[in-house]
């Protein structure tokens, strides 16, 4: 075959392939399309949350790493006053950091906490950075879930150790300890004992980098069982960097059976070593000569407890004998672990639960503290602590709304905090002070009783259901009691409420039965059987733990666990449980099918996570499936459209980790929203095609979405980031491949009011605090570009009914969706030049209510639209004071350019007659005269005095008063600011008159000639 | 002709389209600097002035904007007649502001003065960057808002890092991302750029989008009109006397 018919042939190819890809082009969506739909993250901060790693540059120790056990790293450079997150791409647990002190700007971050409790979220492997957390790179480890610890050799850096507990949910050999010799490149495993066991601790010591302790934890969690401990655990040493171990844990138990193990050791005296080691008499000891011989101290309770959940101890860097153990509080003692005491506390409380600790080592007395409620600062030896209140990683299980005005408020449940209420937009933003606390322990679902806006229901662990009264800040317990006193009752750690969609205050929550009440948990019906499997073998939480007995009813099982009633019909019920059945009733449940075996590719007892019942058909549901418990990671997602009697995946490759949530828009069927582990998703084609959402969305931990039905707006619950919103969905839903193959074409938006100002006005936030973003209230505009545009200009013009340009605005040029915004008002006026400018330049009225149109230039394309601008439905004022508010402030803005118009000719004049002088042309004393004339007038019209606060008020600052204050209030402006305008306007037309005296006495003989009032128009600012 | 050799091919085809020899960070420069306008033609230009307005937060400002080489660089932001000034002459950095009511001008910090000498490079900084002290180095292709762009770091003498991200089709600067510390504050500021426009055989960006890291404000800069080899005094870059 010649090359002259191949080519040929790849040319009618080619040619064949560009002319489908014409005519049939599917654009591909990408997470770019929605790029400039950033989510607003609103914290909270207030009770922040788990903080579980902290290192600091020991030559600067105001530069800090934080990281958070769902909420990513962050950074400060000022020792805590201001955290900025430097790891928004990357997995957000955080298990270990670790700071490489010969070269501070390389930093290692192991993701995935090792705090292994129910909750905790996995990791993707080990990240570091070489310019100071401005780029990461992986650099292995990707299957460890789980990173306890980084260890760097001071000597040399790229000799790291990594301590991998490793998978909780299965057997795996990617745990152990992990050296590298060549700055991560290469990874060797040093210290393995087998796939139940992995490394939970490691320390060195500081004079002698190849001396090495490591403890091994044989741990593992069920959906029904922990259990921590067993043959592969025990304490090792090596004195060749790895190469051999020792086991040196031999006085710790007679029976060889240990658990956890965690180790510090004395920076001022390497040989002294001490270990916490959970056995079934756990304890506190201390080796003097490196691990040879062991003695064991007294401890207290606190010093010993939850061994699988506090693993950290530590030693003051200049004082062998003060020993900090952080758990439920924090233990210090002066004697090297002879006795304990705790920390006072004088100053307020601190959260219990802690996980990591940071000592100065230049100054001992400033200790950082990280808890499961935010990271704390002392100044006094651990002694008192100052809550830093401006990390936002509160660890949601779930979110919901209410239906308030202008501005809804988000309810949610957190990790060991509760459960909060907060607006979704305030005043100067969303401050820590907005947060209303209303509920104690670990919180979950947190309901609005959409019937009633007083009340809410909320939850702690094990299904302890309340009612909270708002206005009368009371509370009662509502949870539904046994029947029998022989059944016992199972509650989820995270029991569901669920509100009907259709009857607003029709609320559901289930434990292995199904629950309703009409009359906000007064009373309960049971409406169904034990919906669970029942199986006996899952239901042992009292012997749960392992050496030590743990049962929190964080490991309760056979219960329900998620619950909807289908949005289409108040009668269809859907029950999902966490061994893996879905029920459905379709009689409001007087009986119930399960339909989970209807499933195909579906591991069987998979715990079901999510189902939402469709709004648009009573026969379709979408379904979530979480079997990370059972070491399976996979996205299960599932669709029926026959009430469960067949189910199609929407399971694609591009979804990662496995599921918590599925949420199909409420207006556009197609549009779907999935959270995993790992993150949002989104899907336009009903799930067939899926992205990440990744505009101002870290991939945290996605546990809930909800979709506000009045705003539109997507909420987002993240176990680590908080709250986020993507404002008003209206663009997304009209993304459709017609879209995508335009050019250019303007997107929808949710109606845009003017007169609102609902978020005007505030005290400002005091530096150091958290505050989340507000949306905006100017009007959105949305179009949509095939192609960045490059080498032409992009702009939106908007022209009012008559056909003026009211405003130009640039526009933004990205591929995909660009959004931009308009202030809604008419240009402001041009101000007279004074000593220094005057407010009144920055300040202008609303344009009147009514249809704009809307031009939008890209490159050479042009495409009109139009945008309606309506007053807000909340404006307190009638169209007639609107209106006199309108008229009021134009005429007023008319009247500063009439004066800017008067001072800008005796400005020119001035300057004409002072060249004049200067070149010496024509008659100089008459020159002289002018100038001085008009400055007698001029000082009347403007400031002139120089001077920040010179309280100098001349006619511009007089308007300027009147103006501003008409213009900034929407409604009826006061009679005492109307009455004064007359008078102003007088006085500019006297300054005019004066002026044309001038002139005409002057101008003529110097010849000087002035400024038109067009040319003065067309002049800018 | 047998089907497996179209694929064959194909193959071929699809790896050289591809681009299976990836450029050397030079390469991407010499590239961007024949897409604005050749190196000839951008060592041959003495001055540009630059006209236009600067927007953000519902207001808009005149603007005005001239280098002069060499080292030169003065921008004018006008409000009711004040301008707010701030340039450097090649040795001091300068400004005046009349927000404060004052109109004297004041002397810049040093970072100031550092961060103007390299706003006043006429040609821009990849060009000729190993003579101005730099080093270059390609981070690789990435995702820029829907579109491929090459990053280029280019670091300077004393470490600071100002990162270019340059369209892989027009070779042409999208984006500029830079992070200092002035007085101990770390800025990370963002410009994108647009509209590139041709100017006797020169490109320049006619938009450009200024955002500093964690704030929401967005400053437009739009430009109307640019002009090469505008005479213009040295005088007009150097610090009033009455500010001394």
């Amino acid at each position: 075959m010649k090359f002259s018919k191949i080519l040929s042939s790849i040319s009618i190819l080619m040619f064949f392939a560009l002319f489908t890809s014409a005519q049939f082009a599917q654009v591909k969506v990408t997470s770019a399309l929605f790029g400039a739909l950033t989510s607003r993250q609103i914290g909270p901060a207030p009770m922040s949350g788990r903080i579980t790693a902290i290192d600091a540059v020991n030559s600067d120790p105001r530069i800090m790493y934080i990281g958070a056990a769902g909420g990513g790293v962050w950074k400060t450079i000022n020792g805590g006053s201001v955290f900025k997150p430097v790891f928004d791409k990357y997995a957000q647990s955080i298990g270990a950091i670790t700071i490489d002190q010969k070269n501070p700007n390389v930093v290692w971050v192991g993701t995935g906490e090792s705090n292994m409790r129910n909750s905790v979220t996995i990791g993707d492997g080990l990240y570091k950075t070489d310019d100071a957390g401005d780029n990461w790179k992986k650099t292995g480890l990707d299957k460890t879930d789980h990173i306890a610890k980084i260890v760097i050799d001071p000597s040399n850096s790229d000799i790291v150790y990594v301590a991998a507990p490793g998978p909780l949910w299965g057997d795996s050999e990617d745990r152990g300890l992990y050296k590298t010799n060549d700055g991560g490149t290469t990874w060797e495993k040093v210290l393995y004992i087998d796939e139940k066991t992995g490394c939970a601790d490691i320390v060195m010591d500081p004079k002698d980098p190849k001396v090495l302790y490591a403890s091994m934890w044989q741990f593992r969690r069920k959906p029904w069982s922990f259990s921590s401990g067993g043959e592969g655990s025990g304490l090792y040493k090596s004195i060749d960097g790895g190469l051999s171990w020792d086991r040196i844990d031999r006085s710790f138990t007679e029976d060889g059976i240990l658990g956890r193990i965690c180790l510090a050791i004395s920076p001022t005296d390497p040989k002294r070593i001490y270990a916490i080691a959970e056995s079934n008499n756990t304890g506190l000891y201390e080796s003097n000569d490196g691990g040879e011989t062991w003695k064991r101290n007294s401890a207290s309770g606190n010093v010993v407890a939850r061994p699988f959940y506090f693993s950290v101890l530590a030693v003051d860097p200049t004082d062998g004998n003060r020993i900090y153990r952080p758990a439920f509080s924090l233990s210090i003692s002066d004697d090297g672990g002879q006795s304990f005491r705790e920390s006072s506390f004088e100053g307020g409380w601190v959260h219990s639960d802690h996980h990591a600790i940071w000592i100065n080592p230049n100054n001992p007395q400033n200790i950082f503290l990280g808890t499961d409620g935010g990271l704390y600062v002392s100044f006094d030896r651990g002694n008192n602590f100052t809550f830093l209140n401006n990390l936002p990683v509160a660890q949601y299980y779930h979110v919901n709304y209410d239906l308030e005005k202008p501005f809804y408020n988000v309810y949610g449940g957190l990790q060991d905090n509760g459960s909060w209420i907060g607006p979704s937009n305030a005043p100067g933003g969303i401050k820590n002070s907005d947060w209303r606390s209303i509920g104690f322990g670990d919180g979950f679902q947190v309901v609005a009783d959409l019937a009633d806006n007083n009340v809410v229901y909320w939850e702690y662990q094990g299904g302890n259901l309340n009612r909270f009264d708002k206005s009368a800040n009371e509370n009662k317990s509502i949870k539904p009691q046994t029947f029998d006193e022989k059944i016992k009752l199972r509650w989820n750690w995270n029991t569901p409420v669920h509100q009907s969609t259709i009857n607003p205050g029709t609320i559901y929550t289930g434990s292995q039965f199904l629950y309703r009440t009409v009359n906000q948990g007064d009373s309960w019906d049971r409406i169904s059987p034990d919906l669970t499997t029942n199986d006996p073998e899952k239901q042992k939480q009292e012997e749960s733990g392992g050496l030590s007995v743990d049962n929190s009813s964080a490991e309760n099982h056979c219960t329900i666990f998620t619950i909807c009633e289908s949005p289409a019909d108040a009668g269809i019920i859907w029950v999902g449980t966490d061994d893996g059945n879905v029920q459905v009733s379709v009689n409001s449940g007087t009986s119930w099918e399960n339909v989970v075996k209807n499933i195909q590719g579906l591991p069987k007892n998979a715990w079901v996570s999510g189902i939402d019942a469709s709004r648009f058909d009573r026969n379709t549901a979408y379904a979530t499936f979480d079997n990370h418990a059972m070491g399976d990671m996979k996205t299960y997602i599932y669709k029926t459209t026959d009430l469960g009697r067949s189910w199609i995946s929407l399971s694609t490759p591009e979804l990662k980790g496995y599921a918590h949530k599925i949420k199909q828009d409420i207006v556009n069927p197609d549009l779907l929203f999935a959270g995993t582990v790992f993150g949002l998703y989104i899907s336009i084609d009903g799930g067939s095609s899926w992205v990440q959402y990744n505009a101002n969305v870290p991939p945290a931990e996605v546990r809930d979405i909800a979709i506000h039905p009045e705003t539109h707006d997507l909420i987002i619950a993240t176990h680590g980031r908080g709250i986020m919103i993507v404002d008003d969905l209206t663009g997304i839903r009209n993304v459709n491949n017609e879209l995508l193959n335009s050019e250019a074409s303007f997107l929808p938006a949710r109606e845009n009011f003017i007169y609102g100002g609902f978020l005007n006005g505030s005290f400002p936030n005091q530096a150091g605090t958290y505050v989340g973003t507000n949306s905006t209230e100017d009007a959105v505009i949305m179009y949509y570009l095939k192609d960045r545009v490059v080498t032409g200009d992009v702009k939106v013009d908007i022209y009012d009914a008559s056909g003026s340009l009211i405003k130009s605005i640039p526009g933004t040029k990205r591929k995909g969706i660009n959004k931009i915004t308009w202030d809604m008002r008419v240009k402001p006026p041009k101000v007279a030049k004074g000593v220094r400018p005057d407010f009144s330049g920055f300040v202008s009225p609303f344009v009147p209510e009514g249809t704009y149109r809307m031009v939008l230039t890209a490159g050479s394309k042009t495409i009109e639209g139009t945008l309606d601008l309506k007053v807000h439905p909340l404006c307190k004022h009638s169209i007639s004071d609107i209106s006199l508010q309108y008229e009021s402030s134009m005429k007023l803005l008319k009247m500063h350019e009439d004066l800017a118009f008067i001072v800008e000719n005796i400005l020119k004049v001035q300057m004409d007659a002072r060249k004049m002088i200067d070149e010496s042309k024509g008659d100089e004393n008459t020159a002289k005269e002018l100038i001085d004339k008009l400055e007698e007038i001029r000082v009347t019209l403007v400031a002139t005095k120089e001077g920040r606060i010179t309280g100098e008020e001349r006619l511009r600052e007089k308007l300027g008063d009147v103006y501003t204050s008409i213009t900034f209030y929407n409604g009826k402006p006061s009679e005492s600011y109307l009455s004064r305008i007359p008078g102003i306007e007088k006085e500019i037309s006297e300054a005019k008159a004066k002026t044309d005296a001038v002139y005409s006495k002057y101008l003529a003989k110097l010849n000087i000639m002035l400024m038109t009032r067009e040319e003065f128009d067309k002049k800018s600012q | 002709m047998k089907k497996s050799g179209i694929f064959l091919s194909l193959l071929l085809l699809i790896f050289i389209i591809s681009g299976a020899k990836s450029q050397t960070v030079d390469e991407v420069i010499d590239n961007h600097i024949k897409a604005i306008g050749g190196l000839d033609k951008l060592m041959a230009l003495k001055s540009v002035k630059f006209t236009g307005k600067f927007s953000g937060g519902g207001f808009e400002v005149p603007v005005t904007y001239i280098i002069k080489r060499k080292d030169m660089v003065r921008m004018d932001i006008t409000f009711q007649g004040n301008a707010q000034v701030t340039a450097f002459d090649g040795t001091t950095a300068w400004q005046i502001n009349p927000w404060t009511g004052k109109k004297d001008a004041e002397k810049l910090p040093k970072e100031s003065e550092k961060e103007l000498k390299k706003q006043a490079d006429i040609e821009g900084a990849l060009v000729n960057y190993k003579d101005k002290g730099y080093k270059a180095e390609l981070l690789g292709k990435e995702d820029m808002e829907g579109t491929e762009v090459y990053k280029i770091k280019l670091t300077d003498k004393d470490g600071d890092i100002t990162n270019y991200f340059l369209d892989t089709q027009s070779y042409l600067i999208l984006k500029e991302s830079a992070k200092r510390k002035i007085k101990e504050k770390e800025i990370n500021s963002e410009t994108l750029y647009g509209n590139y426009q041709s100017f006797e055989g020169l490109t320049f960006p006619m938009s450009m989008e200024i955002k500093e890291a964690g704030s929401d404000q967005t400053q437009k800069g739009v430009l109307e009109k640019v002009e090469l080899n505008v005479e213009v005094d040295d005088s007009y870059f150097k610090m009033p006397e009455t500010g001394k």
